[in-house]
């Protein structure tokens, strides 16, 4: 369990640098919805199971879905 | 989006995210969740049609005309306090009135509280889907203007 918990950690940690880091807008949508789905998994090992299921519908399904309607209207790559 | 498997997948997975959300929605009291997690998951599912589908198909789904329950399930939420009220205890005091949180293992009679957590689930889930459709649709609206920049 506590592998499991370092894992999803550095994954954390790994993704919400790839957001800074990506240039293809959609792409960082994609991956702050992994990061999203992270969280919520460790939300869930923290014995928090309510803010999980927040977490995954809002972060994962609302947040995105706002974001994607957003690129689609505007430029999809980063100056 | 054109994809055969994408289209197969939705049209399988849709009935049981419905299910699930209305599953949290009512269970809200003695498990995880509730109605604004529920409210969003159903949403959720409207918006995964609509993104797969399309907006022409997704609004014969859910027509305009029903965006209206968003202000059905504000009046669901104001009836419950007042019902509260009228039997003679605070705002939304459902405790006090009758509504428990059900313990687990009890059978359901929780009927008051159900009705509270209806109306925000559905006012959730209609205010998000109103949300998306009505980005689409500015989108397609404003095309001609957007459209020097290369809209994707």
């Amino acid at each position: 369990m506590e592998i499991l918990n370092i894992i999803l950690v550095i994954f954390l940690i790994g993704c919400a640098i790839a957001v800074e880091r990506t240039r293809d807008l959609l792409g960082a949508v994609i991956i702050f919805g992994a990061y999203s789905l992270t969280m919520a998994i460790l939300w869930l090992i923290l014995k928090a199971p309510d803010i999980a299921l927040t977490e995954a519908a809002i972060g994962a399904g609302a947040t995105t879905m706002l974001l994607i309607a957003t690129i689609s209207r505007t430029r999809r790559s980063e100056k | 989006m054109d994809d055969l498997i994408v289209k197969t997948i939705t049209r399988t997975v849709m009935p049981f995210i419905y299910l699930y959300g209305i599953y949290v929605i009512l269970h809200g009291s003695i498990s995880p969740g509730g109605s604004f997690a529920g409210g969003a998951i159903i949403g959720s599912a409207v918006v995964l049609y609509t993104l797969v589908f399309g907006l022409e198909k997704a609004e014969l789904k859910m027509p305009n005309k029903i965006f209206n329950r968003k202000v059905e399930g504000l009046l669901c939420f104001i009836l419950m306090a007042f019902v509260v009220i009228f039997m003679g205890h605070d705002v939304l005091k459902l405790r006090e009135a009758g509504a428990y949180m059900i313990q687990v293992g009890e059978p359901v009679q929780a009927e008051l509280l159900s009705l509270v957590t209806i109306g925000i689930g559905m006012k959730v889930a209609v205010t998000l889907i109103s949300l998306f459709h009505t980005f689409i649709k500015e989108d397609k609206s404003s095309g001609d203007i957007t459209s020097n920049d290369g809209p994707h």
